[in-house]
């Protein structure tokens, strides 16, 4: 390298020297010979690095990636061996390639093969079978500063000449620490080709990147806008030893959700320590602060993300964190070495199989809950759990509500026994019992909440009023079971229409069913309009849903564990996007001939998700609506499927009393 | 900037030396060489107007009479089209003298004298890497006596646009400046690539996208391609050549059957194209050829699918040998087929068997 170094100074020497004579006349006056040096200095150094800049093309592959036609053209690639590594952008790749040609200086060709992938930093590693090849000095990055000279170079439009752009150093640390910025124009004519200082060392490798999606082309709409990216070539060389090895470098997590919403001022205080996770397992818990990381002060949530985002799965990161315990207010610190793992399993819900009293308004006073169902067979069952005990404590939390009772089971350890503390009378019981899969059957029939008393069930529908939020132009009717009363809580049903709105009487049809339901099971229902003029759901729907709840939960007393969204068709898929988007406010889906979409959420402990399926057999997507309840049940994400009877375009009247149950029972523990 | 500046200004401070007799400030010397390049840059309005269709272009003088060269386009496919100069002056229904659609490039006629202009015969050639600056009137910004727009940016190669079959829908086949100042824009086609000395390089050529990556080019046909034909069209001498000649269809191209090989079934857009099957004694089995074979390249061509390798062989004469390169597991191998000459009395055979009286 060093040798290659001094090769540079001498390139830089000579020509510097060589246009003493080409420049002495001009047209005007010849410019200022700083600039004409500076040109030289440019030249000199894409001709050093020349000879480690390789042509990539390859052959076969996918027309699309995302969204984007994929391009075809050649790529470029920066040797990092003598004995034939060369890295390139994942961009060029994203196609997955039949076979990849690599054109070598000189215009050697050689087949390639993709040795790994670098998924954080979207770099991938070829090899080809060669010897002695030339490798770039690397710039160390401690010494790469804002303002310098940053020359791009690739190999694209001839294999036999090198392309360069000039530009500067923008930023470094971009990208959560992962690259260096510069406004030389970066675009598919030089992805994976380096970007190289003024002296001839490579500052990094080009790469399309953005800041908030990782997709393999995310960040090449960016192509000549004056911002391009380069991952430091230092890091690369350092990565390289365990890249060789042939295993993709993967994104790493913790598990760790901070609270508050702003990243960049808000402490890095935890709002949730995903079960399972490294951090759940190194012992942090909620509300947890974090001190440090790998001995660094941290002040804010983007100080730790950075840590992070730029680290691979694999590596082992150290947190310091400090608690206050809550029995005894004393700080305790914590002080953990954490792997970082490329994939979170998915938390698994601990089901124990009973539902407990809605006691809302009720409370005798004394802190505990009532049981009001315990399902057969289930493990609460086994555990001689009986409706009518009253729970008072969870391993050590006691619990005075539902809430607080379905959250420490929700957390609680996983793979271990829940200990119930039980009331029976004048009896204490403590109950362990054995968590379980939640079961995805409805049971032909619940014990009782206690029902309205109000069965005028002849009487004419209830008459819609208007919800409506200034922002959003949708039409929205809240029906309002006419039974209802502040004093115990509803739970409300969103029904989405199909693209087009309902048919000419299907509403009234569909109230007629729905009413008495929600007069029975205490259910107030909703049902919004797509704002579009035809009638199809889009974006902004979505955000009024979850708006519309909220306003419904001002006004009337609302019980969160059952908002439940009902769709037909397209509002099918409405409802199954709205629950993923706002859990906390849409606890479940029902879907009635509707495809299944993404993005599917993660299952949360405080966000127990639930979806009701039901599709029309002969429906020509039925068989692809029935391979996606996979994807879901691999979520912890249960889901009710029911096949309906050929030609139905709604659930028939025994479905719709399931489905009934299904919602009664949301909030099962 | 400190840093880097630093290590520029000591690693080279001996040859400075040499310099010091020119030293002024550097600012004013290339706000010289600027203001000395304005008076050369015309705009120019014409056709188009609607449809995102902009109805201006930019141009530069080539003579002190007023011989203005741009380029040929959509906008000057009118009788009136309007200069005007650097000063303000404006010119109407200015005499497009002549056109070649091949360079893209026309030469318009003010009636005016004494114009500053740049000299056709003396401008330079810059190889990659180079400084230059590119005036323009892009996305029509200055009007009046407004002065063209001035772009810097390094040439960042020379290359021809379409070594590549069908990567840049262009004409122009000949060298290219491309470059990295974003040249590619609404109104900046006709305008004047220069060097840091106020030297003419090139005109800036029309917006260009790449078929293959869906990007935007920036280049500038260099001043030497375009002479001829300027002085041609300056001399009333130019004769058009048919545009679509070099596009002319093969009449007796290769294709795969005549070769004896046969792809893989060709289901997706981007087919890789292996070899299914290579015909008994055909000239892919005689170069060599064998089934599970990829081909990488046709007469040097990348042949990224089956549909690649159709294009790459309908392009050639069947008289004309084929050389191939093929991919059989990790180990590239080169071949050349060629069909074998009709035999001498293949072309008597009819007339022999009709001759029985």
């Amino acid at each position: 390298m060093i040798h290659r170094l001094s090769q540079v100074r001498l390139i830089v020497g000579m020509l510097a020297i060589s246009f003493v004579a080409s420049s002495a006349t001009s047209a005007v006056a010849a410019t200022d010979d700083l600039s004409l040096r500076e040109e030289s200095a440019f030249r000199s150094v894409v001709a050093a690095v020349a000879p480690a800049v390789v042509s990539i093309e390859t052959i076969g592959g996918l027309d699309t990636v995302g969204e984007m036609l994929v391009g075809t053209g050649p790529s470029s690639g920066l040797v990092v061996s003598a004995d034939g590594y060369i890295v390139s952008s994942t961009v060029n790749f994203a196609h997955r390639p039949a076979s990849i040609i690599v054109t070598m200086a000189g215009n050697r060709r050689l087949p390639a093969k993709l040795v790994a992938r670098d998924e954080v930093r979207k770099l991938v590693l070829l090899k080809v079978e060669a010897s002695g090849l030339p490798i770039p000095a690397a710039c160390p990055q401690s010494e790469i500063a804002v303002g310098q000279w940053s020359i791009a170079v690739g190999r694209t439009f001839d294999s036999d000449r090198v392309n360069s752009s000039v530009g500067v150093v923008s930023a470094v640390n971009r990208i959560w620490g992962k690259a260096l910025q510069t406004d030389a124009k970066i675009s598919p004519v030089n992805y994976g080709g380096p970007l190289v200082d003024i002296r001839g060392r490579v500052l990094g490798i080009l790469v399309p990147l953005s800041p908030t999606e990782s997709e393999d082309e995310s960040g090449a709409e960016w192509y000549d806008s004056g911002i391009g990216f380069a991952v430091p070539l230092e890091h690369v060389f350092a990565v390289l030893p365990r890249w060789k090895k042939g295993d993709d470098l993967k994104a790493g997590f913790l598990g760790i959700r901070f609270k508050g919403p702003n990243i960049y001022a808000d402490a890095p205080i935890l709002a949730h320590a995903r079960a399972n996770s490294p951090a759940y397992k190194a012992g942090l818990r909620k509300g947890d602060v974090l001190r440090k990381v790998d001995g660094r002060e941290v002040e804010i949530q983007t100080q730790v993300m950075e840590a992070i985002q730029s680290r691979y799965a694999g590596d082992v990161i150290r947190l310091s964190a400090s608690r206050i315990n809550a029995e005894t207010g004393k700080l305790e610190l914590l002080d953990k070495e954490l792997t970082l793992v490329d994939k979170l399993e998915p938390y698994k819900r601990p089901y124990l199989g009973f539902l407990p009293v809605r006691e809302d308004g009720t409370d005798d006073g004394k802190k505990s809950v009532g049981v009001r169902y315990v399902f057969e067979k289930s493990p609460a069952a086994e555990a001689k759990l009986q409706a009518g005990d009253r729970i008072t404590a969870v391993g050590d939390i006691a619990v005075s509500d539902r809430r607080q009772l379905a959250l420490a089971v929700a957390e609680s350890e996983p793979a271990k026994p829940v200990v119930l503390h039980v009331r029976r009378g004048d009896e204490k019981l403590r109950l362990e019992v054995k968590p379980a899969a939640r079961p995805e059957t409805v049971p032909e029939k619940l014990g009782e909440e206690p029902k309205s008393t109000n069965d005028d069930e002849t009487a004419a529908l209830e008459k819609p009023r208007k919800l409506q939020i200034a922002e959003f132009g949708n039409e929205c009717s809240v029906y309002l079971p006419r039974n209802y009363t502040d004093d115990v809580a509803h739970g409300l049903v969103i029904l989405l229409h199909p693209s087009g709105g309902f048919g000419a009487g299907e509403l009234r049809t569909r109230l007629e069913a729905w009413l008495p339901v929600c007069r029975r099971d205490r259910l107030i229902l909703l049902v919004p309009t797509a704002k579009d003029d035809e009638g199809t759901w889009g974006r902004e729907d979505l955000e009024f849903l979850g708006k519309a709840v909220d306003r419904t939960a001002e006004e009337y007393r609302l019980d969160a564990t059952r908002v439940v969204a009902v769709g037909w068709e397209e509002g099918g898929s409405l409802a199954m996007r709205a629950a993923a988007a706002y859990p906390e406010r849409i606890r479940a889906a029902a879907l009635v001939n509707a495809m299944l979409v993404g993005p599917l959420p993660d299952s949360e402990p405080q966000t127990p998700l639930a979806y009701y399926i039901a599709v029309e057999k002969s429906l020509p997507e039925a068989g692809r609506i029935k391979a996606g309840l996979k994807q879901l049940r691999d979520r912890d994400l249960p889901v009710t499927f029911r096949e309906l009877p050929a030609g139905s375009d709604d659930l028939p009247a025994a479905q719709l009393g399931e489905l009934a149950r299904w919602i009664d029972m949301l909030d099962r523990i | 900037m400190t840093k880097v500046r630093r290590f520029c200004i000591s690693a080279l401070a001996a040859i400075a030396l040499s310099f010091a007799g020119l030293a002024t400030s550097p600012a004013a010397e290339l706000g010289a060489v600027i203001r000395d390049v304005q008076p050369k840059i015309v705009k120019i309005y014409g056709a188009g107007g609607y449809r995102g269709l902009e109805a201006y272009q930019s141009g530069f003088l080539i003579s002190a009479e007023g011989h203005v060269l741009t380029a040929w386009s959509y906008v000057l496919d009118t009788d009136y089209i309007t200069v005007t100069l650097n000063d303000g002056r404006k010119f109407e229904e200015v005499k497009l003298l002549g056109a070649d659609p091949r360079l893209e490039l026309a030469v318009l006629k003010l009636d005016a004298t004494d114009l500053a202009h740049f000299d056709l015969t003396k401008a330079a050639v810059a190889e990659p890497g180079a400084r230059v600056l590119a005036f323009s009137n892009l996305y029509g910004v200055a009007f009046g006596d407004e002065p063209a727009s001035v772009q810097h940016g390094v040439v960042s190669t020379v290359t021809k646009l379409n070594a590549r079959r069908g990567v840049f829908a262009t004409p122009y086949e000949g060298p290219a400046y491309v470059l990295d100042a974003m040249t590619n824009n609404p109104g900046a086609a006709g305008g004047a690539l220069v060097d840091y000395q106020g030297r003419l390089l090139g005109m800036l050529g029309k917006e260009l996208r790449h078929a293959q990556s869906n990007i935007w080019l920036n280049f500038a046909i260099p001043a030497a391609e375009l002479r001829a034909t300027v002085d041609a069209i300056v001399a009333g001498k130019y004769v058009r050549k048919p545009a679509d000649e070099a596009a002319a269809k093969i009449a007796d191209p290769h294709n795969l059957d005549l070769l004896g090989v046969s792809l893989v079934p060709d289901v997706l857009q981007r087919t890789p194209p292996y070899v299914d099957a290579v015909a008994p004694e055909s000239p892919a089995a005689a170069a060599g050829i064998r089934p599970d074979d990829l081909f990488l390249f046709v007469n040097n061509r990348i042949t990224q699918s089956c549909e690649a390798v159709r294009n790459e062989l309908a392009a050639v004469h069947r008289v004309d040998p084929v050389r191939v390169t093929v991919l059989r597991g990790q180990e590239l191998i080169e071949a050349t087929l060629t069909l074998p000459k009709p035999a001498a009395t293949s072309s008597t055979k009819p007339a022999a068997g009709g001759a029985a009286p």
